[in-house]
């Protein structure tokens, strides 16, 4: 366990100055325990401090291409690709989705637009065109008109969420949990350019792609960003542990 | 470091104890229900195109050859071609840069689609009193032509293509649609210029506010008002 005294800020890793935001892991699976613990994890104190490891990346990357040629070829007539396109990235835009607005059925109905919105731009598609970009950006537009259409509700329902390592002591995953909460319930309390930045950063597209994504540029990306870290920083700092 | 131009994709946080498992059963029923919904083929959407922008040329013929066509006089030859080519370059870089997507398929950023949007108006009307201003006579006022007729000719003509170019890019702007259909129709009023620096010979200051730049202000608010309404994403009911 940690000691008391150690910020919020610090246990999540968020940098306050660079934005380079970790690919938070609340849980560590692999090890199966939650963060309170006096080693540094892998991911969260490690990816503070250093880039993604070339292997991460390189599949990453390699994913991507995969999205975007099973995107051509689904736009080029091969029906079974958009199978193969949902397959890569139905899950973390779920995710991405539930995030936002805290859902389940909700996330899954914008889900299920986003896709269905892709099918039938299918002849549209660009070859070439990157496709995680264009997704996140029917699906962050679709979002941002449930809010306006409904006001803005995003209920982080943590009686939905479910241990992730039931073997872990009941403590951890106690403060894991809490964790959890308070980071989505801290980036929820973002403006609401900050907080699709921050969710698109946490999805793993680059500062390029985020742009892309929001319609703006580069150095819009990495300012909202900047200050984004820093109000998540003092706000997890300030909350009581 | 703020910005890291070597910034590699990341892949996405292990999925949270937070977010529920997905359902494979729930996927397949949706991928098979997908597929029994219609949507167009490239070459479908190619015809498609093609039509559409042949309607909006033909229209635009029809009108221009109602008006009478292109009226030199009082204008020496070279100036009519000259104003005539440089206002088609321009439009057609402007319409490249408005319509075009580059590889993208959310277009061109914000910024990108105001500055062009506001340049095209600007360099139309430059381009048009440089090359009359070094002909004598030709910047002199005309009592009876105040602009109101080349106002109405270039709505006629621009209206079209600005229709056309609008159903093309029917549901696909996420982002900015409403820029998106203003810059189109600032493309549009671009394409109108040309015809109607054909038809019209006065480059008299006031008149080439009113006549021809108006009408490109018009179009590009009718354009965000398409955009709003046919450009944007919506969620599908």
């Amino acid at each position: 366990m940690r000691k008391r005294g150690v910020t919020a800020a610090e246990r999540t890793g968020l940098s306050v100055v660079g934005t380079r935001l970790p690919a938070f892991r609340l849980r560590n699976t692999s090890t199966g325990g939650g963060v309170a613990n006096s080693e540094p994890k892998p991911g969260i104190d490690a990816a503070h401090h250093a880039p993604p490891s070339s292997t991460a990346a390189e599949q990453e990357a390699e994913t991507r291409r995969r999205a975007n040629a099973a995107m051509e070829r689904y736009a080029a007539g091969d029906e079974a690709a958009f199978g193969e396109l949902y397959r890569l990235t139905s899950v973390r835009l779920f995710q991405y989705l539930f995030r936002r607005t805290g859902d389940r059925v909700r996330a899954d109905d914008l889900k299920q637009q986003t896709f269905l919105h892709m099918h039938q731009a299918r002849a549209r598609f660009l070859t070439g065109a990157n496709v995680f970009p264009w997704m996140y950006a029917i699906a962050h537009r679709l979002v941002i008109d449930g809010f306006r259409r409904s006001g803005r509700e995003v209920s982080f329902d943590a009686a939905e969420s479910e241990p992730v390592c039931p073997q872990g002591a009941a403590d951890e995953l106690l403060i894991g949990r809490q964790l959890d909460e308070r980071l989505f319930r801290a980036i929820a309390t973002l403006p609401e350019s900050q907080q699709a930045v921050i969710e698109l950063r946490l999805e793993g597209l680059t500062y390029r792609e985020i742009a892309e994504a929001l319609g703006t540029t580069v150095s819009a990306v990495t300012s909202l960003l900047h200050r984004a870290n820093t109000t998540l920083a003092r706000l997890l700092a300030g909350a009581p542990d | 470091m703020l910005y890291d131009p070597t910034d590699p994709p990341r892949p996405p946080p292990t999925p949270s104890a937070a977010a529920p498992p997905p359902d494979p059963a729930a996927d397949e029923a949706f991928l098979k229900s997908l597929q029994a919904q219609p949507a167009t083929t490239r070459r479908e959407l190619r015809v498609r195109n093609v039509v559409l922008f042949t309607f909006a040329a033909g229209f635009v013929a029809e009108i221009f050859y109602w008006w009478g066509g292109m009226r030199a006089a009082p204008r020496p030859a070279y100036l009519v071609l000259e104003t005539a080519l440089g206002a088609a370059c321009i439009a057609a870089v402007s319409t490249w840069a408005l319509f075009g997507q580059r590889r993208s398929m959310l277009g061109r950023s914000a910024i990108f689609l105001g500055v062009a949007g506001l340049v095209t108006p600007f360099a139309l009307f430059l381009w048009k009193i440089l090359a009359s201003s070094r002909e004598p006579g030709m910047m002199d006022i005309w009592t009876t032509r105040a602009g109101f007729k080349c106002l109405r000719l270039s709505l006629e003509m621009g209206i079209f293509p600005l229709l056309a170019m609008a159903l093309v890019r029917k549901n696909t702007d996420p982002n900015h649609p409403r820029l998106t259909g203003a810059t189109l129709g600032v493309a549009a009023g671009a394409c109108a210029w040309v015809f109607t620096d054909l038809w019209c010979p006065v480059a008299y200051v006031p008149h080439l506010l009113l006549g021809h730049v108006l009408p490109i202000t018009v179009l590009a608010i009718l354009g965000a008002a398409l955009g709003h309404w046919l450009i944007g994403v919506r969620p599908v009911r």
